[in-house]
């Protein structure tokens, strides 16, 4: 099946109404989830992921990515209206898009986001789908040390990128590894750290772990906080950008597709990371660069742009090598589990409905969160009027039914509520919890991996270093590393900045 | 939301004020906890690891990274001035004591109750919101779970 074809036999199934319908209120209800400070897309993706047990694969995920890009658009909102920035990425919005709000330009900072963040994830778009059937083929031909080595690398690579400490990311990683070593072993059918529980033998389910870890958790640490609504918002009109914001956003909104779409294919790279590389880079070739920080349109165009390249690029490494990159992209990996959809390198041959409406929606959904955004902007904002202390109630009952519609059983609900303690106290503690949710994830694949390299070599360890894949594999690891150094040290200035603006 | 890590706030947190050297402690726990548990597994030989390798490797990473994170750890946990410990105790009570309840009474009367402590006590709203979204709330949510997606919540 060539690209073209696919994706027309994509947009079939995109099109169906009740993908439509889907697609609609994913981005709708992402939107409005994003625009409450505090709760990103890991936990409502995490809260309404249960909603999807009825669904076919492809609906399933085309909803849930909706409820991420908007999420990833509505979080935007209250950056630059009130300088709250719902997640880390969104602190770079702040710079220049609350400066914008407080100079009147509200609607054009608005305006500049929801085009820059249009283009953005359209050309990474393109890039998907001309490049995920070629990496999918390559794919295919790696042995289980390859996988092993990719895996691991993509761990790695979250491990050393995420918030804080990288020792803490370390300990969330093992730690996430550990939980998906819970149950009973694959091979042998021997019970492994269950300590005696009947109901832990079968192992821990994803549902409870990520609605306790991101969900409940959030609601705790965000219930310790005054809990009023926003009353004083910045007046919004005028959302088109005038002549003058076109002139000078046009060519960082190009570049920024290209340089978010990169990073956004790298485990860990998507968000907080493109958007200060793209930040970076914009205001060193800017020939003004004393207008960053300001207000200047270039440099929000730049952030917002990268920031949207790079997360639906991140569908890549998901969808062709099934290596979640980030913690929405785990839980996406759970929900095709549970439909017994396996994400990797085969995806697109035995799955190609789900494959190609999923990348068919993409393009639907970002045109409609640009369409529904540009008009009605002045509605959403008002969902920023709402109590927190009115909603979060509601996140709690809506967890439960989520959790015990998992396994109808009541022991799900107390396995999240303990995560959800867990989740408050690692955040409390400073600990970044996306190594957990992608070690449980990646745990499985690479113990898989690592028994079945060892059985295949016969116990040699040396194979991991002998064969050209996992070798190139080693050489490219290194050279990302290298080369994200100085993103790395750039972020480390802002971590404090975020520290400061903990909702 | 501005952080307080003045002398006086850290000293207020006791213990805490050594956030990472507690956490590092706690984790040393854990990962000792499941080392012991994981050791006692068959291991097999490289050829053909048993289950015991993998927990155990992940075990011991744990342990050396919790050594290294009380050696090097010096972050104190996130303080806020305006934090509210009765709301958070309101809320954990609520996310813990749920289960029991929906067991006790079902779920649209533990709904509506943990509704009303949240709301009302935690949130400090008027009766007519605490009430309104305390009877609505549970019933849209049971209509949406409960009879849109089969999910076998007893009501009562």
């Amino acid at each position: 099946m060539d690209v073209l074809q696919g994706l027309g036999s994509g947009f079939e199934v995109a099109l169906q109404p009740q993908n439509l319908l889907f697609v609609t209120f994913g981005v709708v209800l992402g939107t409005m989830i994003g625009l409450l400070p505090g709760l990103g897309p890991t936990a409502a993706i995490a809260v309404l992921l249960p909603l999807t047990f009825g669904m076919d694969a492809a609906s399933a995920i085309i909803m849930l990515a909706g409820i991420y890009y908007g999420c990833m658009y509505g979080g935007r909102i209250p950056a630059i209206l009130l300088n709250v920035p719902g997640d880390a990425s969104s602190v770079v919005t702040t710079l220049d898009g609350y400066p914008m709000a407080k100079n009147g330009r509200a609607g054009p900072a608005l305006g500049i986001t929801a085009i820059g963040s249009f283009t953005g994830g359209t050309i990474a778009l393109i890039g998907l789908t001309i490049f995920a059937p070629i990496v999918a083929g390559w794919a295919a031909q790696v042995g289980p040390p390859e996988t092993v080595v990719l895996s691991a690398a993509g761990l790695l690579l979250v491990t050393l990128v995420s918030t804080g400490s990288t020792i803490k990311a370390l300990l969330m990683a093992m730690f996430g590894l550990l939980l998906a070593a819970v149950g009973l072993d694959m091979i042998s059918g021997e019970p492994r750290l269950t300590f005696g529980s009947f109901e832990m033998s079968n192992g821990i389910d994803i549902i409870p772990l990520a609605v306790g870890l991101f969900g409940l958790s959030e609601v705790l640490y965000l219930s310790e906080k005054r809990m009023r609504g926003s009353q004083t918002l910045a007046k919004i009109k005028g959302i088109l950008p005038n002549k003058e914001d076109w002139r000078i956003t046009r060519t960082p909104i190009l570049r920024s597709s290209v340089v978010g779409f990169f990073i956004g294919i790298v485990p860990g790279g998507g968000g907080v990371l493109s958007s200060i590389a793209a930040y970076g880079l914009q205001k060193k070739l800017s020939k003004d660069p004393e207008r960053f920080g300001k207000g200047a349109p270039d440099g929000l165009a730049a952030t917002e742009t990268a920031d949207n390249a790079s997360s639906n690029a991140a569908f890549i490494p998901l969808l062709t090598l099934g290596l979640p990159p980030n913690s929405v992209l785990a839980l996406l990996f759970g929900v095709l589990m549970m439909h017994n959809v396996t994400p990797g390198p085969s995806l697109i041959e035995d799955h190609p409905e789900v494959f190609w409406g999923v990348v068919a929606s993409m393009y639907i959904g970002n045109l409609l969160l640009l369409v529904l955004n540009l008009p009605l902007i002045g509605a959403f904002v008002q969902i920023l009027r709402i109590p927190m202390g009115l909603m979060f109630p509601f996140v709690v009952v809506i967890a439960f039914c989520g959790v015990y519609s998992a396994n109808n059983q009541l022991f799900d609900v107390y396995v999240a509520a303990a995560f959800g303690v867990i989740g408050y106290l690692l955040k409390k503690f400073r600990f970044d919890m996306t190594p957990v949710i992608l070690g449980f994830i990646l745990g499985p694949v690479i113990e898989n991996g690592f028994r079945r390299t060892m059985v295949m070599s016969d116990g040699n360890l040396a194979v991991f270093f002998e064969r050209p894949g996992t070798m190139i594999m080693i050489v490219v690891l290194v050279g990302i590393v290298v080369s994200i150094y100085g993103v790395l040290a750039r972020r480390k200035k802002l971590t404090q900045a975020v520290d400061v603006v903990e909702p | 939301m501005e952080i307080d890590t003045t002398p006086a706030a850290r000293l207020r947190w006791g213990l805490l004020r050594r956030g990472d050297r507690v956490s590092a402690a706690v984790w040393a726990a854990v990962f000792l906890i499941c080392l012991i548990s994981s050791v006692r597994l068959p291991f097999g030989d490289l050829s053909i690891p048993g289950p015991g390798v993998w927990p155990s490797l992940l075990a011991a990473v744990g342990l050396v990274g919790s050594a290294a994170l009380f050696i090097r750890g010096r972050d104190i946990p996130v303080l806020a001035r305006d934090q509210s410990g009765r709301r958070l105790g309101l809320y954990l009570a609520a996310i813990v004591l749920y289960a029991p309840l929906y067991s006790l009474v079902g779920f649209l009367p533990a709904s509506a109750l943990v509704l009303v402590v949240l709301i009302r006590v935690a949130g400090r709203f008027g009766w007519l919101a605490t009430m309104l979204s305390a009877v609505i709330g549970p019933i849209a949510v049971f209509a949406i779970f409960g009879l849109g997606l089969d999910v076998p919540i007893e009501p009562f």
